[in-house]
């Protein structure tokens, strides 16, 4: 996936500090970075920010990514440790009229934040199983999971395209995690799980 | 449940259906294991429609209206405009950007990497030998005559020093992050000058009849013969310069009148703003301890300690920390002997920090 020739020349490029190269990669990564922030800090706005800045620490510091893995791996590590940030300082703003809702998810975001891991090798894997895990869904579940996620289609969207009910396109997409959440789960190791529960309840 | 977790994640849930949610992922590790893998994989496949058009340069507009409100993004944008728009000059400019070998463009035009330790013969374009070089030394012969300057560059990338024994048999010794400019002789009863961005330990062969002179961007200073260690980093708050032995005279680039004669275990540091020179006694030894590979830091703020790891280990660090950044640490490191993973590790224990490590970038969260 990620050694196709192209993507090995822009990298190059990138190195050397070519302009039209660093472009090719915020393309290709910009959104799906906003996208993973808008996950855990739920502001575009600061999401577009936090991408933003990614950016320009990966351009500043682009003689010390060794290989084109390598610039994915950075931008979702740095977003990551700023999401943390926010969430531990504060800043999230708050989604719920109930207070322990409010801080449950911010727990539970941190949890999962912690848990994941950038490193090139392991995120990597992981997008394989997900991709595969997509790849292996009945063609109809697929194909509406793909807008859905994708294309970022409103199920209503999807329903008036597909001229199916909303029912089913829920189902479909509820069908589709079922998959993914079966596949994924073992991915994560429980024993790292109970370690970050266990330092929480102290 | 998996349904649940769905209106959950496309923000459709009803508040009572998130407490319930959330109960069931607090049962059991396994519950919470598949929550986290089902958000996981939704936040990696999330990627917003409206942003689709963006481009760069939507991204240097955006950035810097922002500055009106957020004033710490101007900060970033204008980096980042520099940043673009000098790109190009950069990888014209700098050869050692993309590797990580010391560099030595001779006279002639030649650059050569310096990256095998076999002993090379340096040839001028006249076909002489003038010196050998290997991978941690150049030494210059002292017996090439010349009735012309042919000034040399060298630069060490971060995370490797060198040494340099000029024609004279004056002995450099490079710090990490360094550019030097030498001639591959001097002319005799001429100034013997040189220049500096970064940080040298000079040991200068004495000859009253031709000052040696060490040009940096902020200081200049002249010696008969003496030891001395300039540093004078680009990216560094002050330049200084600490004195050996003999006695150097120290000068601003910026305006000659102002300088200072240093006497031996003295400090000079210029202060830019002030337009003066800060003259205290030093431990001097302290200050060439990089020399043989050691860092040594007294009461030093992190902030100037990780310009001293990030060269001599070739890291970049990403503090975000302000409470770490004033803080100060004292140590010594063996550079050889400990790896900056180790390193942090220990200054964790002194004061509590979190960090990680990727790609040779250390993140630290504040």
């Amino acid at each position: 996936m990620n050694t196709q020739p192209n993507e090995q020349l822009q990298f190059e490029a990138f190195k050397r500090g070519n302009e039209v190269a660093f472009e090719y990669f915020f393309h290709k990564y910009y959104n799906s970075i906003v996208g993973f922030g808008v996950q855990f800090i739920y502001d575009e706005e600061e999401a577009k920010n936090i991408a933003q800045e990614a950016f320009i620490n990966l351009w500043s510091n682009k003689n010390k990514i060794d290989l084109p893995t390598g610039i994915k791996s950075f931008l979702y590590t740095y977003t990551k440790s700023k999401c943390l940030n926010l969430i531990r300082s504060k800043k999230v703003k708050e989604k719920y009229k109930n207070e322990t809702l409010n801080k449950r998810e911010e727990l539970l975001n941190q949890e999962v934040l912690d848990s994941l891991n950038f490193d090139s090798m392991d995120f990597s894997e992981l997008e394989q199983i997900i991709y595969k895990s997509i790849e292996n869904l009945p063609e109809k579940t697929k194909a509406i999971f793909l807008k859905k996620r994708f294309d970022n289609k409103k199920n209503q969207e999807i329903a008036d395209e597909l001229e199916i009910s909303l029912k089913t396109v829920e189902s479909h997409i509820t069908k589709a995690l079922k998959a993914l959440r079966d596949q994924l789960a073992p991915y994560f190791p429980t024993i790292l799980i109970s370690i970050i529960l266990s330092t929480k309840k102290n | 449940m998996t349904k649940l977790i769905y209106k959950y994640l496309d923000n459709k849930a009803s508040e009572e259906e998130i407490a319930e949610l959330f109960d069931w992922i607090d049962s059991s590790n396994e519950n919470k294991k598949q929550f986290i893998a089902l958000k996981t994989a939704w936040a990696l496949t999330e990627s917003p429609k409206a942003s689709n058009l963006e481009t760069v340069g939507i991204l240097k507009e955006q950035t810097l209206k922002k500055k009106r409100k957020v004033f710490t993004y101007w900060k970033y944008a204008a980096i980042l405009v520099i940043a673009l728009g000098i790109g190009r000059a950069i990888y014209n400019n700098t050869t050692t950007d993309n590797n990580n070998d010391v560099i030595l463009e001779l006279s002639n035009g030649v650059v050569k990497h310096i990256n095998d330790n076999k002993e090379n013969v340096l040839i001028n374009k006249d076909g002489i030998v003038i010196g050998k070089q290997t991978d941690h030394e150049i030494i210059f012969n002292a017996n090439v005559k010349s009735e012309e300057l042919k000034y040399n560059t060298i630069k060490i990338p971060y995370g490797k020093r060198f040494k340099v024994v000029l024609s004279d048999s004056t002995v450099v010794h490079l710090n990490a992050g360094t550019t030097f400019r030498f001639p591959e002789n001097f002319i005799a009863s001429a100034n013997r000058d040189v220049f500096l961005t970064g940080e040298a330990f000079f040991e200068v062969t004495k000859n009253e009849q031709s000052p040696f002179i060490v040009h940096s961007d902020k200081v200049n200073i002249q010696v008969l013969g003496t030891k001395f260690n300039v540093s004078s980093y680009p990216n560094d708050t002050n330049s200084h310069s600490e004195l050996l032995e003999g006695s150097v005279k120290i000068s601003a680039v910026s305006d000659a009148s102002k300088y200072s004669i240093l006497e031996p275990n003295q400090q000079a540091v210029w202060l830019e703003k002030q337009n003066t020179f800060h003259i205290k006694d030093v431990n001097t030894t302290d200050h060439i301890a990089w020399v043989n590979g050691e860092i040594l830091f007294k009461d030093m703020p992190f902030s100037a300690l990780c310009k001293k790891l990030e060269r001599a280990y070739n890291v970049a660090i990403i503090n975000d920390n302000k409470t770490l950044a004033n803080q100060e640490f004292s140590g010594s490191i063996r550079i050889d002997e400990s790896d900056i993973d180790t390193l942090f590790k220990l200054l964790q224990i002194d004061t509590p920090f979190e960090y990680s490590i990727k790609n040779n970038i250390i993140i630290i969260n504040d």
